[in-house]
């Protein structure tokens, strides 16, 4: 009986229990996004919808995560637009990275993925039709066409060394494109830790040269690791345990090959920085194009030509190599462009976490003023680690708009320093006039999503008319983000081509002045950019409500000026330096 | 001689008693159940709503909140258990739904200062610093008297480029603090924005009698003037300990523009060798233990010419580790350098190594 009542007890305690539990469950939590939490397009807001999985891009980066907390574990690898097959529709080429040791990585290693561009808004993997199935510890990537074929080749930066792919015709396949490793043939040779580089005319003979990027010395089975002795773990050290490595240049000697000028153009004598960006573009508008580069805890380079194929370092004393403060920038990315409307091109450099992105306004005569906090910009990304960056008219109103990828270095960034190690993207509108506004949450669902951030690069790559952005993701999957921004903006696309022979055929170098609606805007094609990425090089213009470019102005690399006349809006043209301008078909 | 036999119908009864007993218990108990239910049922929300409550009060955020939920589906409008579902948001750190709250919040109670100051520093930790601002000018409607604020309103209003309203707000600012540098300088700034140079560089020129420090410094820099920078930046330099580093720079970048290249390669050199410290700094921290990082230092510096700094941090390592070649050798070549050749050699030997 005891026990019958025991069990009735039991019995009356689980049905309350129940009843209980039933009473007072609630209903499912819901999800209650932010009142400004913009959950579809609004009109001349930026819009950019996640269309990876529509297009067919499933590009992951390699996770090569170990208890050792290496450097290159994190640094992440960049992806690049390159229109290998030359029919107007941007391929997209993804850099690998891979394990440290990849003898003891089971199975097949990974490898790049070039996907070609089905012109209907999806890709087709073509990486090994092309040749390009590659393994190695991929970092950075820039197109140009180093022989002036009329095709972009591809150049490659690893962990210990430099790879270049010459854009050939596939024999075996006639019509059809595929990638030569000629890095031998043209005396190419960098047993570093490489990482961005960029392709640019320094000497003015018509021949893209190159400048790669060293980043640190380190030696695998030598590796200390450190220690937050604090917490007890083990973290990733910072690239200032390391020694630092010299950059390397490298002129095209027009035949296939390169000599390696590293010395003789005065870069060597240059203090070593551990260089993450560069980008060439002629930074005094003397005509002769400039290289800047931003090192990771070291002062930021600034390379003025000096003609000759010689550079003397003015960063320090420019104002465009510290903060405002004196400090040494955590130099990542790095974006130019005319934000201001003085049509000089200003510089920005992603930085650390609590350190803004910095903004240096170009003054002229290679001065530069410090513009992070009055630009908006500081304030903004104080917030983030930012390593790719652009500079693009993200709603075709005329003025430059910034693109942000970010994401910490050190993986238990949380427990140690308080920092998300995933971040999210940002995304800021420019007025023209210097300054630029946050929309990130009114931007789309990326933007409110949490990754490693590490390359991004721009292009119109369904030729829309609307600026298309891919972002790598160290250990993560690629996202390609389709604009659908919802505006009756009108745009003009320019795809420059240099004569060959005097002027290098990509138009590196060039600036382009646009006449529209009584306004001027000002664009430069420049080399490298970002962060270990490659941009399309085809100047997509917001001309806002105009419906022609009265005239646009270039001056190609070889200092010639040609003007172009009413140009029509809401197509691409292709400008050819000696010829008429030429409509490009829209399909 | 049988013994009685057992009386059956009391064991019977007695069974039957209990199995009615049981019954009787077991439906008082259902009963009692049952009433215990209803009585529960009817005043759960307010009792629930109560403990949620408590439990948010008292860090139980996760326990609460979905009671809490629950308790506002009843009542809407209930800005008690709101501000409860914000605050706990914010400190479990889920943005959105911590600006949801807030919101609604500040809506059904627009004249809480509380409401307001807790959105406003929600906002820049979210990454809305232009909808901070906002709130932070209606607090400052709430709370007129908070000074701080207001100050802190002047510097938010200029990197916004809300230069009008920066102005405004700092004029009054400077009734209270009349001789403020900063406040003083941001009033240059925003003149100089809004087009008025005359005021700005008479506001400089104030500044410059009366402070010559390194705000003014960085605007008769920026705007074109690094003579007038220059005799600034080495008050600063002279003046402020802290500021070697940021003024040294400026101070060699306005010796740059006004053609003394020369000895601005030699301020360079001194808030270089600040940097290198700070940043090798950083480094040793990471690998305390790590002599050839401390070598790299100390040669750092020898080349920058910070001699007496470079062989300090040379002779360092030799003293922890005296038989460590890289740092006897990277005395080797200074010495050889210096042309003292004896203590040159005598290094080399100790690093085992030949010139």
């Amino acid at each position: 009986m005891r026990l019958g009542l025991h069990a009735f007890g039991v019995v009356s305690g689980l049905l309350a229990g129940a009843l209980l539990l039933g009473c007072g469950s609630s209903p499912p939590p819901t999800s209650s996004p932010s009142p400004d939490t913009q959950l579809g397009p609004m009109p001349g807001v930026p819009w950019f919808e996640d269309a990876t999985t529509a297009a067919n891009v499933a590009f992951t980066h390699f996770d090569g995560a170990t208890a050792m907390h290496y450097l290159p574990e994190v640094m992440g690898s960049g992806v690049g637009w390159i229109d290998y097959d030359n029919d107007g529709w941007p391929d997209l080429f993804c850099v690998q990275g891979g394990p440290l040791r990849p003898h003891t990585h089971p199975g097949p290693l990974p490898t790049h993925k070039l996907y070609r561009n089905n012109r209907d808004g999806t890709f087709t993997e073509v990486t090994e039709q092309v040749g390009l199935n590659k393994n190695g510890y991929g970092m950075g990537v820039a197109v140009g066409d180093y022989d002036n074929d009329g095709f972009d080749d591809l150049f490659v930066t690893y962990l210990d060394r430099i790879a270049l792919f010459k854009n050939v015709l596939d024999p075996a396949a006639p019509g059809r494109r595929r990638f030569e490793d000629v890095t031998v043939a043209a005396r190419l040779a960098n047993p570093h830790w490489a990482t961005s580089c960029g392709w640019g005319d320094i000497d003015g003979d018509g021949r893209l040269d190159l400048y790669v990027c060293n980043y640190v010395q380190i030696d695998l089975d030598h590796y200390r690791t450190c220690v937050n002795t604090d917490r007890n773990q083990v973290y990733v050290c910072p690239p200032t345990v390391f020694p630092s490595e010299s950059h390397k240049l490298f002129r095209n000697n027009g035949d296939g090959t390169f000599t390696d000028i590293t010395v003789s153009s005065g870069i060597a004598a240059v203090p070593t920085g551990a260089g993450l960006g560069v980008l060439l573009l002629d930074l005094d508008d003397d005509g002769k194009i400039d290289i800047y580069v931003a090192n990771d805890m070291g002062p930021a380079h600034l390379l003025q030509n000096q003609g000759g194929g010689k550079f003397i370092d003015r960063g320090l004393l420019s104002g465009a190599s510290l903060t405002v403060g004196g400090r040494f920038m955590a130099g990542m990315g790095i974006a130019a462009g005319d934000i201001d409307g003085s049509g000089r091109p200003s510089l920005f450099v992603t930085n650390y976490q609590n350190e803004p992105t910095a903004v240096f306004r170009n003054q002229g005569k290679m001065t530069f003023m410090d513009w992070n906090h009055q630009s908006g910009v500081g304030p903004v990304t104080r917030r983030s680690l930012g390593f790719g960056i652009v500079l693009f008219d993200a709603d075709l109103d005329g003025n430059l708009d910034l693109a942000q990828t970010n994401g910490h270095v050190v993986r238990n960034s949380q427990v140690l320093l308080n920092a998300p190690f995933e971040q999210e993207g940002l995304l800021m509108v420019g007025d023209g006039k210097g300054r630029f506004r946050e929309v990130s949450e009114k931007a789309g669902g990326y933007f409110r999503e949490k990754h490693v951030g590490r390359g991004l690069a721009v292009s119109d790559y369904n030729n829309d008319g609307l600026p298309d952005l891919a972002f790598s993701h160290n250990a993560g999957p690629l996202k390609l983000l389709r604009n659908a921004t919802q505006t009756n903006n009108r745009w003009l696309r320019l795809e420059l081509i240099g004569n060959g022979k005097t002027s290098n055929r990509n138009a590196i170098g060039a600036r382009v002045e646009i006449e529209t609606g009584g306004r001027k805007l000002v664009r430069f094609i420049h080399g490298g950019g970002s962060y270990l990425s490659a941009s399309d090089r085809r100047l997509l213009v917001g001309l806002g409500t105009a419906t022609k470019a009265d005239r646009v102005l270039v001056v190609w690399p070889d200092g010639s000026r040609e003007a172009f006349r009413d140009l029509a809006a809401n197509r691409g043209w292709r400008l050819t330096q000696g010829k008429s301008a030429e409509a490009v078909p829209a399909n | 001689m049988s013994s009685p036999s057992p009386p059956l119908v009391p064991a019977v009864a007695s069974r039957f008693s209990r199995k009615r007993l049981g019954i009787v218990i077991g439906v008082i108990a259902v009963v009692l159940f049952v009433a215990g239910v209803f009585v529960w049922q009817n005043s759960r929300p307010d009792e629930k709503r109560t403990l949620a409550l408590k439990a948010a009060k008292e860090g139980s955020f996760a326990f609460a909140e979905e009671q809490l939920k629950s308790a506002l589906a009843d009542k809407p409008d209930d800005v008690e258990v709101i501000e409860a579902l914000a605050r706990g948001y914010l400190k479990s750190e889920k943005p959105h739904e911590a600006e949801t709250y807030l919101t609604r919040w500040v809506e059904l109670r627009p004249e809480d200062p509380e409401a307001r100051r807790l959105r406003y520093e929600f906002y820049p930790k979210a990454r809305k610093l232009s909808k901070a601002y906002p709130d932070g000018r209606r607090l400052l409607d709430l709370t007129p008297t908070d000074g701080r604020l207001r100050r802190a309103l002047v510097g938010q209003a200029v990197s916004l480029g809300a230069y009008e309203d920066a102005e405004s707000l700092c004029r009054e600012c400077l009734r209270d603090e009349p001789g403020d540098r900063d406040l003083l300088s941001m009033l240059a700034e925003c003149r100089r924005a809004r087009g008025d140079l005359t005021e700005a560089g008479e506001i400089l020129d104030r500044l410059l009698k009366d402070f010559p420090l390194y705000t003014p410094a960085i605007l008769y820099l920026d705007s074109g003037q690094p003579e007038k920078a220059i005799p600034l930046f080495r008050e600063v330099l002279r003046l402020d300990k802290t500021r070697q580093r940021s003024a040294g720079y400026q101070l060699a970048i306005a010796l740059e523009r006004s053609g003394k290249a020369e000895e601005a390669k030699q301020v360079t050199a001194g808030f270089r060798r600040l940097q290198d410290v700070e940043v090798f700094a950083d480094a040793i921290k990471a690998q305390p233990d790590n002599l050839e990082l401390r070598v790299r230092l100390g040669e750092r510096l020898l080349a920058e010419g910070h001699t007496q700094d470079g062989l300090s941090y040379l002779h360092a390592v030799i003293a922890e580790n005296p038989a460590y070649g890289p740092a006897h050798l990277a005395l080797a070549k200074h010495y050889e350098q210096q042309g003292q050749a004896e203590r040159a050699a005598e290094h080399r030997k100790l690093a085992g190594s030949t010139p």
